[in-house]
């Protein structure tokens, strides 16, 4: 019962923060396609990869992939070690997302959005965002 | 961000506690909103260099 209800706050509280982020970025995170991307990861590697791909443009511009792949690394490992850790309990990593509209229906569904891969995508969708307006920073 | 992921990565090499899984959580719950935080100032900042440049003072 402890458990159960402890779960209920974790998520509540990822609910909070998923909300948060939509409200200050205008984007939602669960059904970004980034992380749709990050959620067919099944490895540190994987979803280095996929950031790399992000990083590569903002890399290039501060020329020091280095530095920011090394601290990218570092947090994809970290997180995805604690995610595989069974310790934490599978119920604190559900969270609800919303399907998009369907026939002038909101469909609301549960699914699986491992809170590590949320802090993926974000990272990505924060790479992405800093490269796509380098352009404008270089004239 | 540093220091939250120093906090994590011990985490990661020890048997987690109650208390210490809720500190986890925060953590990361943290990190969620630092990185929205951070892409909504990047998106303003650089969005306004852009009108500022397309739109030169008369």
């Amino acid at each position: 019962m402890g458990d159960q209800s402890q779960s209920s706050r974790f998520r509540a509280l990822f609910d909070s923060a998923l909300q948060d982020y939509q409200s200050q970025t205008c984007t939602t995170l669960s059904s970004h396609p980034l992380a749709k991307k990050l959620q067919d990861c099944d490895s540190v590697e994987s979803v280095t990869a996929v950031l790399q791909e992000q990083a590569r443009t903002v890399s290039d511009f501060r020329g020091g992939e280095g530095r920011i792949m090394n601290s990218l690394k570092t947090v994809v490992s970290v997180l995805y070690t604690l995610s595989e850790n069974s310790d934490l309990g599978e119920a604190v990593w559900l969270v609800r997302r919303k399907a998009s509209r369907c026939s002038k229906r909101l469909i609301l569904y549960s699914q699986p959005f491992p809170p590590a891969n949320a802090i993926f995508a974000a990272f990505a969708i924060l790479l992405a965002v800093w490269s796509f307006f380098i352009p404008t920073c270089t004239s | 961000m540093a220091h939250f992921m120093n906090r994590l990565d011990f985490y990661t090499r020890v048997p987690l506690t109650g208390a210490m899984t809720e500190m986890i959580v925060k953590i990361m719950v943290e990190m969620i909103s630092t990185l929205a935080l951070v892409t909504k100032q990047i998106k303003q900042k650089r969005t306004s260099e852009y009108v500022a440049m397309c739109i030169p003072l008369v």
